[in-house]
């Protein structure tokens, strides 16, 4: 005759390997890749730069030296840009990420539209080193325009 | 105009809202709705312009809150629960003119919700480091987007309360058979035979100081 224990032995098995299985299930699911990572973070680094070249402008005294180095930041997030988006890195159920599918189905518009970018940042960081402020000013609504180019099209709405 | 009391039978007109309140709550409305459209068609710069016209009513709605006329004084009418329990259980809801006790929770709750608004967006930044408030340049990054997502809640909260305020409003004007929409235009409501007493209308240099605080706060953050 089993006990209470034994009798329920099996179905506490079950359950918790039940419970282990899904736990594996849901994790491996919910871990995005790490070139998405890689990008968010490194995207969120251009914006932050970004944001210190247009909060320069802001005041009254533009400080050079800042934007030199916020200028070099951007041109080398530009730089990796095209290192960010490999093929079967976009939206996928489970996955979050702002990515939309028209980066890998218009592949010859994105490449067009990130090179603009990667133009205007260079452009942005040589201005930067020749010190003009007066042309920098215009130039940053400039770069932050051309942002607008990949994420126009290439990026879900963001708040 | 006679401000005495009433006590002879037929109806008698209450000045019950004076002109800055007035005006304050009607400017609101407008620059609520056009701060929502322009942030909702990207016209930035309006939004921010928007905001500051804002600021400079809050600052305004607040100052009268303390030393305006008898109606706009938040002393007057915010009341604790025990008062808001009394008028949701009297039989006869006739209160002297102005927010009841229920009515002014939602009026801290709007305005509260309206200052935080604004003062949220002055540190806001967008996801791109592109658009920011005015203050944004004193925040991290990182400060900012939290900002940015804390304007955004508010501002379904902002909503939703919003749409309670007019929701008790249609109710009041077709349950109720009581238009408080007249008054908050004209200033003037008719009361029946209960009179309602007199409260005082505080003098216009009054609110031109207030309208001079309200530039200046306005005109230290606008540069």
């Amino acid at each position: 005759m089993l006990t209470a224990h034994q009798r329920k032995a099996p179905a506490i098995a079950a359950a918790t390997i039940a419970f282990a299985l899904a736990g594996i299930t849901i994790a491996g699911a919910e871990a995005p890749p790490d070139i998405i990572k890689v990008r968010q973070h490194g995207l969120k680094d251009l914006g932050a730069a970004f944001k210190v070249v247009r909060d320069e402008f802001k005041g009254g005294s533009p400080d050079n030296n800042k934007i030199r180095s916020a200028a070099a930041e951007i041109k080398k997030a530009a730089a990796a840009i095209p290192d960010w988006f490999p093929a079967g890195s976009g939206p996928v159920p489970g996955i979050k990420t702002a990515a939309k599918p028209e980066i890998w189905s218009d592949a010859p518009g994105f490449a067009a539209a990130r090179d603009a970018f990667v133009e205007h940042a260079g452009k942005f960081a040589v201005l930067a080193d020749s010190g003009d402020m007066a042309a920098l000013g215009g130039e940053s609504k400039l770069l932050g325009q051309s942002c607008g180019g990949c994420h126009d099209k290439f990026r879900v709405k963001q708040d | 105009m006679s401000m005495g009391t009433n006590f002879n039978l037929g109806p008698s007109r209450v000045h019950v809202w004076d002109v800055a309140t007035r005006l304050s709550h009607w400017l609101l409305v407008l620059l609520v709705a056009f701060s929502w459209w322009s942030a909702g068609n990207h016209r930035m710069e309006w939004h921010r312009d928007s905001g500051f016209a804002l600021l400079g009513v809050l600052v305004f709605r607040l100052y009268w809150g303390l030393v305006g006329s008898h109606t706009a004084r938040f002393a007057r009418f915010v009341k604790g629960p025990r008062a808001i329990w009394r008028y949701l259980r009297a039989s006869s809801r006739h209160t002297a003119p102005g927010h009841n006790p229920l009515g002014a929770l939602s009026v801290l709750a709007l305005l509260g919700l309206l200052t935080s608004q604004v003062v949220l967006g002055l540190f806001t930044v967008d996801v791109d480091g592109l658009e920011s408030g005015p203050l944004s340049q004193f925040v991290s990054f990182e400060t900012g987007r939290a900002c940015a997502r804390a304007h955004h809640i508010g501002f379904s909260a902002l909503l939703a309360f919003i749409g309670l305020h007019v929701a008790a409003i249609l109710f009041y004007w077709i349950v109720k058979r009581d238009n408080l929409v007249r008054p908050m235009i004209t200033g003037w409501k008719t009361w029946g035979r209960h009179a309602a007493s007199p409260g005082s209308v505080a003098p216009w240099w009054l609110a031109a100081l207030g309208a001079a605080l309200s530039v200046i706060v306005v005109g230290s953050i606008v540069k």
